[in-house]
């Protein structure tokens, strides 16, 4: 039922001062056609699990133990080039700073076209009235993204050539670029990285992202850089698109509102582990563990005026030599003698909330 | 205890090869603000605002083009060399990048005590270390950290070092440039709480540069809301937030993430892009975004009322519950 | 405690830190196996170098004995057709030069000569081009300009031909060819130091330290200069081996100031005249400049890669 399934996972990487335990027995499940957040701050290893995915660990990671298991295959077992095959086509990443994720050198339009002709999938949902010109008459975008049926060609059968004209993908390109809410899309295809502002070049990866029709979207706080109004569109173009494509959406981030405002279930990091997952709605009307509690109070909320910002005390452990038992123990103001020691187990609480606390 | 009158700070803009100056990146265009003693004044806008600009123009670590700077009573942009050194003391700055504030090849406790010897604040070498050490404590950190490098500390340690290396000099005036941006938001609400405590035991001044509004609500007693380079909206904190005037003011409000799934947002939300300072718009320059613009928009610049708490840059009072716009007469000129 | 100890603990505290510092590359540095045996090989050299003269006394370079000259010690490996064999009873391990001395003391002699006037050659452009470099680099303007175009002359020279020209207008004397090689070094460490600090000049905490009230002088010794280093540091261990390899040219090219002067160059060069009759003239002195330069190569190499990802911790 799930589309992706990580199982106990536990990644280390290895460093000068020892093993670094970034991942411990992550457990998350992602569904069809939903947005899931991964909310965790800095060195809770929100993005090594991304990565991981990905398939995409520096040399001096390794994955320690568990299973990752996309639509029936499991990735970490998986030959390198089976991998890439699977990220071409299938899982798409969006990251931070689109800058040095695009091409500095190529303009939009062939980095576009590029990732359309990684996949060849696309060609039958355009309909070509000539044979002698591949001119076509119409685009589905969202039928190609919604996996419906592609069009059927009316009168005799005329086949649309193997290798699509630049026109014809010019075209398909443009389409994609509306869908993204660009405008202009003409213009921005023949315009370099650099010349574009940073929420159009973010709708571009976006845009790149989607034309190979993935299964799973990874975005990897893509708005962290970007300013206020133009996060507000973004995330409002995330919220639209869920609905136009067929694709499930993990997205990473630091920042609790977002995750409010843009998923339909939240899953809370902690020092490589998943601390608390729930549905939007239920997490935020019923934090249960400690730390999405404290996390909760430590953000100024702009409705209200506040008094003062509760914070969390003590940082961050070090995951070299990460605390006993469970690892937020240290700074959580209910540890008993059982958190110090053993580790917890993932408990349900009923309507699809998964605490990882002792306390339940 | 501040006093900014009508500073401009361009940059000049040089092409072809003579280095001709072709035009000017208008960074900071005519900026008036007050800031009283022992309060904190936020300063919002989003990138190409000016903001970081004019907080710098006004420590001249960026040499302000136009304009005059009152720092208790003296005229700053006319300071000679030896007064600026002397000012130094009293106004420090702490930025946004915790990682790259501090020298990497300097230890902490270095870091701290080479000011105190710079400005004579101490008599000796031994008192430099013991306050470097007290400065410390106060922000957080131990004893032991005197001996580490920067690269050794996370960047909510770093930015109490540069909290700490700004008050070894024992100043009157902060200018806090986005310093939590780069933090997690459990550090931030204790750098910024921190921030808060210091404020009150050492009775300082703040102008806390931000463009995040939430964290600027919790900090600041008046807020100014910069675009392009010049104050749009100037009001006492819960004002600006509980009814904004200027439009830009509204949709910066509203774009903002709430941690309240059930929140319904508003259906309205700015368009287009946040602009650069190289090209100027006629007029106000909010209109090409503005959805309440009009021909006079395009054409004449808004200024705000003289004297009242809270200032607004338009030609129009918007009640934003109706979207109805009707047009201000402060400034008519009189039959 | 009194106040003498809180100041002795403080202190100890800064150089301690230092050391763990130095501590953790030298341990990046051992970990590459390249790396590791370049730094070996160097601590021999420069072993070498040091106790030469208690191996081999250097009066041996004035043994001179016509009699046995360009010959080979062994039957066994026979060189060439024309290659002479030593006379009986004599153990000349790598055979004898034009003077009939023993080759490998000669190299043996010839080591420190050319370490030290590598190390005189890079030592003395590095300190005059960071000077030079970081006031150009800094205060830039016309100063800057000025500097800029006295390298770019400099470097319009081919190296060989300026050290030629000074060799021959102020005769040859070893310390005149140190001179003439030195030369043609410094403009490479000026330009690098002012490159290094024109970027330094614009991180942040540069201008922290500005608003902090520190004065130039100060920022640029103190802070900026070892900051922009590290580069330098590189490029002299890889300059050492090119310092010897021009010099020994100089000496190739018929610039030697004694033709008996145990010097690896001048070595090679007798041999040139007798590459069919005594090859390992050639041969080994050649060898000897490869490794010398290839070992401090390696630890140049090491050296940049432990100082680049370090810094961006």
């Amino acid at each position: 039922m799930c589309i992706l399934d990580v199982r106990d996972l536990t990644v280390n990487f290895r460093t000068y001062r020892g093993e670094v335990k970034a991942l411990d027995r992550v457990e998350l499940r992602l569904y069809p056609h939903e947005v899931l957040a991964l909310v965790g701050e800095s060195g809770c290893g929100k993005s090594v699990t991304a990565l991981t995915i990905l398939g995409l660990l520096p040399q001096n990671a390794y994955v320690l133990s568990g299973q990752i298991i996309f639509k029936d295959v499991s990735l970490l077992t998986i030959s390198s080039d089976q991998m890439r095959r699977i990220r071409a086509d299938d899982i798409a990443a969006v990251f931070q700073d689109p800058v040095t994720f695009l091409n500095p050198v190529l303009t939009v339009g062939v980095q576009l076209e590029e990732a359309l002709s990684l996949v060849q999938d696309w060609v039958p949902y355009v309909r070509v009235r000539d044979e002698s010109s591949s001119e076509a008459s119409s685009y589905n975008i969202k039928d190609y993204l919604l996996r419906r049926n592609p069009p059927r060609t009316e009168g005799s059968e005329i086949k649309a050539p193997k290798k699509m004209s630049e026109k014809v993908t010019r075209e398909f390109s443009k389409n994609i670029l509306k869908l993204v809410q660009l405008p202009d899309p003409e213009r921005i295809l023949t315009q370099y990285p650099h010349q574009l502002s940073g929420g159009m070049r973010q709708r571009c990866m976006i845009a790149m992202a989607l034309a190979r029709r993935p299964s799973i979207i990874i975005a990897d706080e893509i708005t962290t850089a970007l300013d206020v109004t133009v996060q507000a569109q973004i995330l409002r173009l995330l919220r639209e698109l869920r609905d136009t494509i067929d694709a499930s959406t993990l997205l990473i981030t630091h920042d609790l509102s977002i995750a409010a405002e843009a998923a339909d279930r939240i899953a809370v990091m902690y020092a490589g582990n998943v601390v608390e997952i729930a549905t939007t709605t239920e997490l935020f009307r019923n934090p249960l563990h400690p730390y999405t509690q404290l996390l909760m109070k430590c953000i100024p909320d702009v409705r209200r005026p506040v008094i003062r910002l509760e914070s969390i005390a003590g940082s961050v452990p070090d995951l070299i030599d990460p605390p006993s038992g469970c690892r937020f123990h240290p700074r959580c103001p209910f540890a008993t003698d059982a958190c110090r020691s053993t580790k917890p187990i993932i408990k349900d609480v009923g309507s699809d909330h998964l605490v990882h606390c002792h306390l339940f | 205890m501040l006093l900014v009158n009508d500073l401009k700070t361009w940059f000049p803009i040089k092409a072809g090869i003579f280095q001709r100056t072709v035009g000017f990146v208008k960074a900071v265009d005519g900026v008036s603000l007050t800031v009283r003693n022992g309060e904190t004044y936020g300063l919002v806008g989003e990138s190409g605002s000016g903001k970081t600009t004019l907080g710098k123009s006004i420590l001249r670590l960026i040499e302000p083009t136009a304009g005059s700077i009152f720092y208790a009573g003296t005229d700053i942009t006319k300071a000679t060399k030896r007064q600026q050194g002397e000012l130094r003391r009293h106004m420090q700055i702490i930025y946004q990048d915790p990682y790259a504030s501090l020298d990497p090849r300097q230890t902490v406790g270095s870091a701290l005590t080479e000011p105190m010897r710079i400005h004579r604040v101490v008599p000796s070498k031994a008192e430099a270390r013991k306050r470097a050490v007290e400065l410390l404590r106060r922000v957080g950190l131990n004893e032991e950290h005197m001996f580490r490098f920067p690269h050794e500390f996370s960047g909510g340690q770093r930015q109490r070092i540069a909290v700490a290396r700004a008050l070894a000099v024992d100043p009157d005036f902060l200018i806090l440039d986005e310093p939590t941006s780069f933090l997690d938001v459990s550090v931030q609400a204790q750098v910024l709480d921190l921030l808060k405590d210091l404020q009150k035991e050492l009775d300082l001044t703040y102008i806390f540069i931000s463009h995040n509004l939430s964290v600027v609500r919790y900090m600041s007693d008046r807020v100014g809301v910069m675009y392009l380079g010049q104050l749009v909206e100037e009001a006492q904190r819960d004002d600006l937030y509980m009814s904004p005037e200027h439009p830009y003011t509204y949709y910066l409000i509203a774009a903002i993430p709430v941690p309240d799934p059930e929140f319904k947002k508003v259906s309205h939300i700015l368009s287009g892009d946040v602009p650069s300072p190289v090209n100027i718009p006629p007029g106000c320059r909010f209109h090409p975004r503005c959805p309440y613009a009009t021909e006079k928009c395009k054409m004449e610049v808004p200024f705000h009322g003289e004297s009242s708490d809270h200032k607004v840059a338009c030609h129009y009072d918007i009640d934003f519950e109706t979207e109805t716009a009707t047009p201000r007469y402060d400034y008519l000129p009189q039959p | 405690m009194g106040k003498k100890t809180d100041q002795a603990y403080l202190t100890r505290g800064e150089t301690q830190a230092r050391i763990a510092e130095l501590k953790y590359a030298l341990h990046l540095m051992r970990q590459n196996r390249l790396v590791l045996s370049g730094s070996i090989l160097v601590i021999f050299f420069i072993i070498l170098s040091a106790t030469a003269t208690t191996i081999v006394s250097p009066d041996q370079a004035f043994d001179l004995n016509f009699s046995q000259s360009y010959c080979w010690p062994s039957s066994i490996i026979s060189w060439t057709a024309l290659a002479a064999t030593c006379p009986q009873g004599s153990n000349f391990l790598l055979g004898t030069d034009g003077f009939g001395r023993d080759l490998l003391k000669m190299i043996i002699l010839a080591i420190p000569l050319d370490i030290s006037i590598a190390l005189t050659v890079v030592t003395v452009a590095t300190a005059f081009g960071v000077t030079v470099g970081s006031v150009a680099g800094w205060v830039g303007g016309k100063f800057d300009e000025i500097i800029l175009r006295i390298t770019d002359i400099f470097f319009a020279f081919p190296s060989l031909v300026l050290a030629l020209v000074f060799a021959a207008l102020f005769g040859r004397t070893i310390q005149n060819l140190t001179i003439a090689v030195l030369l043609v070094w410094w403009p490479i460490y000026v330009r690098l130091m002012r490159g290094q600090v024109l970027v330094e000049r614009e991180k942040t905490y540069v201008e922290a330290l500005k608003s902090l009230g520190v004065k130039p002088a100060r920022l640029v010794l103190l802070h900026i200069m070892p900051n922009a280093i590290y580069p330098i540091l590189v490029q002299m261990t890889l300059d050492i081996g090119g310092v010897i390899l021009t010099f020994s040219a100089l000496m190739f090219l018929g610039f030697s100031p004694d033709p008996a002067l145990p010097e690896l160059g001048n070595l090679a060069a007798d041999g040139i005249g007798h590459v069919f009759t005594a090859p390992w003239l050639i041969v080994f002195p050649g060898v000897t400049i490869l490794v010398i330069a290839l070992a401090f190569n390696l630890v140049g190499d090491g050296l940049r890669d432990v100082l680049d990802p370090r810094l961006r911790r």
